[in-house]
């Protein structure tokens, strides 16, 4: 199994971690990751200008399949961002065009070939649950996981294509195979609030709070993400409000962690420093 | 006279600009005015911590990063291999040349008693450094005009260096040339250094110039036997040879004389080697004078932003030393566009061409605001509208060669404009449209059946709301509506409002609202739409033509700064907390 690798602009400086664990699960399960300097997915600029999204994203579909390689991605928002240019330019033929003469002028072509698979799909479609429960060697029984399936991954299903957009299943499973027990809770498929930080930091921080406290009610020991912008914005809200003030009990984590603990990726664990989870995980493993 | 004169003033405008350039470090503030600190703080404290750095085991690190870093340009060699060759030869044969020959007479002789600039392997060799400088400047001019993203950020000050130092490097190949052909050089150094006074003697020994070292005399006599060639090398060889190599080793300037011999006599008679010699020392000493004044300041601020870099942790650092090292980042940088080629937001400039986008010229924006550089508010909107678009992910910080740290730029950037006045644009949209929204409050509802044309004129979502039939499940599921008790006052428009604002063509009415400024963009609206309202992506294309009317509308955002909503100073995104 091969792949391109879509970082996402988020992990090299704020969430690394995300990076390490999720080439050395995926390393387990022999998928072969080839790193293409891919650029912004379009996020940033979607709110001021569609064409400019539309283009950025449409330039990474297009270096994968100049590199004849599907695209595996870390990132919710980025997934969707990618699925959304891929929709739009087979719905649009205006827009079609526009892309197709602006990357031609950089020697680069647009197809619509390259599946963009996010990391969740991948190792539940492409592995399977039943190959990640062989592997796991340290079953983190007893722990109890709030899975966080992040919106853009999900939602418009007619574009994403993820899963069921109402009733989705595909996280838990995964959470099972590494030993855990997933918590039925509301905030599964809601926002993290992260996509109005740096805008209303209010509102988005009474998202994250809002989940938090619900995961904390289901009796969660985590809240599992699996996207760059969950993460950081659960450790954003972390940082800013729960420090000192009776810090609740579920910390985040990410998948690519959560499954490298239960592969035993002791070596890695030193990374988890500083990042909230750690010692559950550690300590129920 | 005019070469010492020249040569003088050249040095002094040298000394007082790399003064006044290394000044600015201690008294431009980059970002937010409360961290400024005095000029004399600066200095004791980066006084401090040299020495601290200078007296320690991180002496070592700075010797690393001087030897790896600086002269042997690692950084830039680990990214890309074409601009290493590039750059290497152009410094490491200038910095050759400089000592070998600008320098001769402090350096060359000193180190080697037979110097002479007419011997091997000097004579070689100063081709050959020329060569590497020359070569150098083609590739650089040829990266600048074939590279996309470097070509669109090119300017005088890319361009100009490159040429000065193509003209230093022509003329002094140009001068050897014509030095060579020259018949009046022949006749002086004859005087000067030979003992040839026999007029018989001088005539075989120009028979042996002209065929071996390629002198065009004005009037030699027919074709030379061997005997007289054999009879002249004689004479060659106890009067010259011991001073002066055959010219073809200086190949280029040789070549260059072939090139200019069927012209030879008449640059002999008007003394072009006399211009060339002018316009080649000029050229040098322009090029000094101009150094602190053009990215040849690099040669002086690079190597030491590398160095600095090495030892300290912006973090931990003296906040003091931490905001001198921030304003060398203006003169650290080469404006070699590295980081934009590699930006990842490259692809959002190619579409919206606000220049600001790409780092390097952000990084130019943020030295016009730090030294105070007159910038419209419509620049200033550009900037932060450029910042905000920087995704954050910190290649360009990786990718610099002389390692500025760039994204913790970009961060205080914003921060400093937001406290300007100059908003995100989402922040300054939402803003506008309030203001707007509030102002029009009392006027009766207008639909604008023309606008709305227009503005769904792009076949975009289409009227996706005409099929909205008032369920309000939208509403319903909108996890920001449910924050609010009462979201009118905090959105304007609830988001069923919002799509039936459209369907009655109240355009300006659903331009304005908050909602769509305050929308997560879950989709939970658009997923659980009865009726398939692509409502998510209306809200998108709203906000996308709100921005656009509001650039085209509004006044400069600084005119109404304080419109009454509050923005956030908390970083975006991506900032470590």
């Amino acid at each position: 199994m091969k792949f391109a690798l879509f970082l996402g602009c988020q992990i090299p400086a704020a969430c690394p971690s995300y990076e390490t664990w999720s080439r050395r699960v995926l390393g387990a399960f022999n998928v072969d990751l080839v790193d293409i300097e891919f650029g912004c997915c379009g996020q940033t600029v979607r709110s001021l200008n569609f064409e400019a999204f539309v283009l950025a994203a449409a330039k990474n579909l297009a270096l994968a399949e100049q590199a004849g390689l599907d695209i595996l991605i870390l990132c919710k928002c980025g997934f969707g961002n990618l699925k959304h240019a891929q929709f739009f330019l087979q719905e649009r033929p205006a827009l079609r065009d526009y892309v197709d003469k602006t990357l031609g002028a950089e020697g680069l072509v647009y197809r619509g070939e390259a599946r963009v698979k996010h990391i969740l799909s991948v190792l539940s479609e492409d592995i399977g649950p039943e190959t990640i429960r062989e592997k796991v060697v340290k079953p983190l029984n007893g722990l109890r996981v709030a899975v966080h399936y992040g919106c853009h991954a999900l939602r418009p299903s007619r574009v994403t294509g993820f899963g069921d957009p109402l009733a989705p299943t595909v996280f838990e499973t995964l959470i099972q195979a590494a030993g855990a027990e997933p918590v039925d809770w509301p905030g599964r498929l809601q926002c993290c609030g992260n996509p109005l930080w740096g805008q209303n930091n209010e509102l988005s921080l009474s998202f994250t709070r809002r989940l938090a406290s619900q995961a904390d009610q289901a009796g969660a020991d985590l809240i599992c993400n699996a996207c760059t912008r969950c993460q950081v914005q659960f450790s954003t809200w972390q940082g800013q409000e729960a420090e000192g003030s009776g810090r609740p009990k579920a910390r985040n984590v990410l998948y690519s962690e959560l499954l490298g603990v239960s592969l035993g990726f002791s070596d890695l664990e030193s990374e988890l420093v500083g990042l909230p989870g750690k010692e559950t995980a550690a300590s129920e493993s | 006279m005019l070469f010492s004169v020249s040569l003088y003033a050249s040095l002094a405008i040298f000394l007082l600009g790399a003064i006044y350039r290394i000044w600015t470090w201690f008294t431009r503030n980059v970002g937010p005015p409360k961290e400024g600190f005095s000029a004399g703080r600066r200095l004791a404290a980066a006084f401090r911590g040299t020495l601290r750095a200078v007296f320690s085991r991180n002496l070592v690190r700075i010797l690393k990063s001087f030897l790896l870093e600086a002269l042997l340009q690692v950084r830039t060699l680990r990214r890309d291999r074409f601009r290493w060759v590039m750059h290497m030869l152009i410094w490491v044969g200038f910095i050759l040349l400089l000592l070998m020959h600008a320098l001769a007479s402090l350096v060359t002789k000193e180190i080697f008693s037979g110097y002479e600039s007419t011997l091997n392997p000097y004579l070689f060799l100063r081709n050959l450094f020329g060569a590497m400088v020359l070569a150098g400047a083609v590739l650089a001019w040829y990266r600048r005009a074939t590279r996309k993203t470097v070509r669109s950020t090119t300017r005088f000050i890319d361009h100009g260096p490159l040429i000065l130092l193509a003209v230093i490097m022509v003329s002094g190949f140009l001068l050897e040339g014509t030095k060579i052909i020259s018949y009046p050089i022949f006749n002086q150094m004859v005087e000067d250094y030979s003992g040839v006074e026999d007029p018989e003697e001088l005539e075989a020994l120009k028979v042996y110039w002209a065929e071996n070292y390629g002198v065009v005399f004005p009037r030699l006599e027919a074709k030379p036997d061997q005997e007289t060639l054999a009879a002249s090398r004689e004479i060659h060889e106890w009067n010259c040879a011991g001073c002066h190599d055959r010219p073809q080793w200086a190949f280029l300037s040789y070549a260059g004389a072939k090139i200019m011999k069927p012209a030879a006599l008449f640059l002999s008679e008007i003394r072009a080697d006399v211009w060339l010699y002018y316009i080649h020392f000029l050229a040098c000493f322009i090029g000094l004078a101009w150094l602190p004044f053009s990215k040849f300041f690099h040669i002086i601020s690079s190597p030491l932003n590398l160095m600095v870099r090495s030892v300290l942790d912006p973090v931990r650092a003296e906040p003091a030393n931490a905001a001198t090292w921030r304003a060398m980042a203006f003169d650290a940088c080469t404006h070699c566009g590295a980081c934009s080629e590699h930006c990842s937001v490259e692809a959002v400039f190619t579409a919206l061409r606000n220049r600001t986008i790409l780092p390097s010229e952000k990084l130019t924006a943020l030295k016009r605001l730090a030294s105070n550089q007159g910038l419209s508010s419509q620049d200033l909107r550009n900037v932060q509208e450029g910042a905000f678009i920087c995704s954050l992910c910190r290649r360009c910080t990786d990718v610099c060669p002389v390692g500025i740290d760039l994204q913790s730029l970009w961060e205080i950037i914003e921060e400093d404009l937001r406290a300007k006045g100059f908003p995100e644009p989402q922040v300054w949209a939402r803003e506008v449209g309030a203001s707007r929204a509030a102002s029009a409050a009392a006027e009766p509802l207008q639909p604008d059946h023309q606008a709305m044309a227009a503005l769904f004129s792009g076949g975009l979502s289409a009227d996706g709301f005409s099929e909205c039939f008032k369920c309000s499940t939208c509403t319903n599921v909108c996890p920001v509506t449910a924050t609010w008790d009462e979201p009118a006052r905090n959105l304007d428009l609830a988001p069923h409002q919002i799509m039936q604002a459209l369907n009655l063509g109240l355009v300006d009415l659903a331009l304005s609202a908050r909602m769509l400024w305050d929308c997560t963009t879950c989709y939970l609206c658009q997923e659980h739409c009865p009726t398939g309202v692509p409502v998510t992506e209306i809200f998108f294309e709203l906000k996308n033509a709100a921005y656009d009317r509001w650039k085209k509308v509004e006044g400069p955002a600084a005119d109404r700064s304080g419109v009454g909503v509050e923005f956030q100073t908390l970083p975006r995104v991506g900032v470590k907390s």
